[in-house]
């Protein structure tokens, strides 16, 4: 699966991108933050986005909501994987059109499985 | 002008009929009925006295009518007397009459002081004392011997034509006396009926006036009061924003002012208030974030380490590498917790409620922790119902609850022990139980068992590595559901935790077959892979997490029986060629022991050679191992497993 990865922070970038190419065996491409991801996601056509919510520049929240107002980037299936753990915060996210939300941490050996669950609750919820 | 005196002033100014306050009204009736109070005495008085003086001589009245009674009564005996003389020549009469003349002189002297106050009565008695005199008193011894009568005895009293005159006289003075009585008895009777009327009326004045002052206290302080009572419901409700309405400036006025002086105040610190809880929320948030992308990174790069994508490591550093990532875990889960108490006590929880299917999220929280239990050798059992109460709950947070509760009854239940769940409702709510077969919870400590950081003093509680607040969490939830949560326990004997929720009591659904993740399934199969070779061991270990199954691996025979009866794997790989115990006694260990002989145990052997010696009711692998063969021969064998 050929993800788009956004996340600020340089730590969390490359524990994901191992996790998830070594363990998940999926392609993974990195942003810092979501203007960077509003432009690689045009180029890049990912089959799913991994969101981080506190970004600078554009948080995950208005990226995610700015990725489903165009119709190209609108199918695209965007999960949350955040430190926001608040429930009210989760909903927020749900509503401005993710499929899901992982919390970090995280962990990584499992972290492609997490994804599968989210595709298939969302899947079977559909 | 004195103070007082301005003071005074001032009341009388302010006492136009609108701003009328209570004690006004209070003054004024008080002076009125006082005033009425001491004129009624002081009318009653001089009524009274004249009542009693006129009681006093229709008394006296009474005495002389009696005398005079007396008086005629003797007269008459007198005459009597004097008439048997006259015929019969008894002389015995004298002596009557001188002693009656006696007691009738006494009797008029009396008459005379008592009675003799009116002209009329005067000269009555004058008139009567005269006749008596002349007749009983000078008269001594007036008989007469008549010439033609020889023998005959006579008296001129008797023959005068008005000797019956002396009792016309005292009937007169009766009658008079009589007739000033009934008079006098008239005026008592009139002056009684003007007391009566004063009294009846003058309490009537006074009711009237007390009911008239009732009625305004009534009609000044209701309409406020029930304003005020408005308001403070208002208030209760949350409406800070509600104003009394003020008019005038009595009391109630007054307090409706301090009221909505108050409820300013109460809005203003409200305010103030909801800032620092807002403050508090985020503050909160932000430290838990910040705490969590830093545990991100340590956890995230243990992980990976222990998984092998960096490579090998030695045994001792993967040893070290597992105590932190054990202790970063329990560090993650003290920071959720605490947020959850911070938001409990803020209360900023947010619940987010709909209609699910009781059963169906139970049995989602047991998924959760199945493997868990399976590790920790702990026999988790669920009395699934066939159909399901549709509760109203967030589910979610329920889910959180059940994974508390049941996590703490494994974690205080040795290996080998049980873990149940059931729910059964009632009417109007649903109670789910969850008990153990563990060590119990002494009574003293069962009373704050949901209060903060209460953990039992115990050696084996302390090694649970608990927070000690996941059980006021379950409270907190509960309590935000409309139900209650409680605890029976006995030491040595297990505890049941249970909880109830509010239910329609109508409402019921079909109870479906859980839904289990890629992760959920896959994290529920525990293989033990026994092995005295680090390479192979690791090498496997890595391949079997990354599939997510739950990897043990144990270095020597002795390890891997002790680990098999503790965790209770679903599968054992198995090395035949180790130093002390090789595998076939380690199988006859496993096939021994009650608790490990159902495990199924598969030999993997690098002597192919050794094969012909197995025994042919065991699989046989043989290293080195194709890992895309090994994966699909895993899958087929618990495929298989549960088939059969």
């Amino acid at each position: 699966m050929n993800i788009l990865l956004a996340e600020d922070d340089p730590s969390i970038q490359a524990i994901a991108v191992l996790a998830l190419t070594r363990v998940g065996g999926h392609k993974v491409t990195t942003v810092k933050n979501g203007v960077e991801l509003l432009e690689e996601v045009i180029k890049n056509k990912p089959d799913l986005i991994l969101l981080d919510v506190m970004m600078p520049m554009l948080d995950g929240f208005e990226t995610c909501a700015r990725l489903k107002q165009v119709e190209a980037t609108r199918d695209i299936p965007v999960i949350f994987l955040t430190a926001k753990a608040q429930i009210h915060e989760q909903h927020h996210g749900m509503n401005v059109g993710a499929l899901g939300y992982i919390l970090k941490p995280f962990d990584p050996m499992t972290l492609h499985l997490q994804i599968d669950e989210v595709l298939q609750n969302h899947a079977k919820a559909a | 002008m004195p103070k007082r005196l301005k003071w005074f002033a001032h009341q009388l100014r302010s006492m136009s009929p609108g701003n009328w306050q209570i004690r006004h009204r209070l003054i004024s009736a008080g002076v009125a009925l006082s005033l009425l109070s001491l004129a009624t005495p002081f009318y009653m008085r001089t009524h009274l006295a004249d009542l009693a003086n006129t009681y006093s001589w229709t008394a006296t009245n009474w005495e002389v009518l009696d005398r005079i009674h007396e008086f005629g009564r003797l007269v008459t005996d007198s005459e009597s007397n004097l008439r048997a003389y006259t015929t019969s020549g008894n002389r015995a009469w004298l002596a009557t009459i001188g002693t009656n003349r006696t007691i009738m002189d006494e009797l008029l002297d009396t008459l005379w002081k008592t009675a003799g106050d009116k002209p009329q009565r005067a000269a009555l008695l004058t008139e009567a004392t005269k006749s008596y005199r002349h007749w009983l008193h000078d008269v001594v011894d007036p008989i007469i011997r008549t010439s033609d009568h020889a023998n005959r005895f006579t008296h001129t009293l008797v023959e005068e034509p008005h000797a019956f005159r002396i009792h016309q006289l005292i009937g007169e003075l009766a009658r008079d006396i009589r007739d000033d009585t009934i008079v006098a008895n008239a005026a008592v009777s009139n002056a009684s009926h003007k007391s009566v009327i004063v009294v009846t009326y003058g309490g009537m004045i006074f009711f009237i006036g007390f009911a008239a002052l009732m009625l305004s206290l009534w009609f000044t302080l209701m309409p406020g009061l029930s304003h005020l009572v408005n308001a403070a419901r208002e208030l209760k409700r949350g409406n800070l924003d509600y104003r009394v309405n003020i008019v005038g400036r009595s009391e109630t006025a007054q307090l409706g002012r301090a009221f909505n002086e108050m409820a300013v105040s109460l809005k203003a610190q409200n305010e103030k208030l909801k800032e620092l809880n807002r403050l508090k929320t985020d503050f909160v948030s932000t430290v838990s974030h910040e705490l969590r992308t830093p545990l991100t990174a340590i956890k995230g790069s243990i992980g990976l380490i222990l998984g092998g994508v960096t490579g090998d490591i030695p045994t001792e550093t993967e040893e070290m590498l597992r105590i932190t990532q054990k202790n970063t875990d329990r560090l993650i889960r003290l920071i959720n917790e605490v947020l959850d108490v911070a938001k409990i006590e803020a209360g900023a929880i947010q619940m987010h409620f709909d209609k699910f299917s009781l059963v169906d999220t139970i049995s989602h929280a047991i998924l959760g922790i199945e493997a868990f239990a399976h590790t920790q050798g702990i026999k988790l059992i669920w009395e699934k119902p066939q159909i399901s109460p549709l509760v109203v709950i967030d589910r979610d947070r329920l889910e959180q609850v059940m994974t508390n509760l049941l996590s703490n009854a494994i974690k205080f239940t040795e290996p080998g022990g049980t873990v149940s769940v059931n729910c059964e409702w009632e009417n109007d709510r649903v109670v789910i139980n969850v008990t153990d077969t563990g060590e119990g919870i002494h009574e003293e400590f069962l009373d704050r068992i949901f209060q903060k950081f209460q953990q039992a003093e115990s050696a084996a509680h302390k090694a649970k590595e608990g927070t000690g607040l996941g059980l006021t969490i379950c409270k907190a939830l509960v309590e935000e559901h409309g139900g209650t949560i409680w605890v029976q326990s006995r030491v040595a004997a297990g505890s049941t935790f249970s909880f109830s929720l509010p239910w329609n009591g109508t409402e019921f659904v079909e109870s479906k077959k859980p839904v289990i993740s890629p992760l959920a399934r896959q994290k529920r199969k525990t293989i033990l892979i026994i092995d005295n070779e680090p390479d192979f061991t690791t090498v496997l270990k890595k391949l079997l997490e990354h599939e997510g199954y739950w990897a043990l691996t144990a270095p020597d025979g002795k390890t891997g029986v002790e680990l098999a009866i503790k965790h209770r794997p679903d599968l054992v790989l198995l090395d035949v060629m180790m130093p002390d115990m090789d595998g076939f006694a380690v199988r006859k260990l496993l096939a021994a022991a009650p608790a490990t002989q159902n495990i199924p145990v598969v030999f993997v052997t690098i002597s192919p050679e050794l094969q012909g010696d197995l025994t042919t009711d065991i699989p046989v692998l043989t290293k080195p191992l194709v890992a895309d063969d090994f994966k699909v021969w895993l899958k087929t064998f618990f495929t298989s497993q549960k088939a059969a």
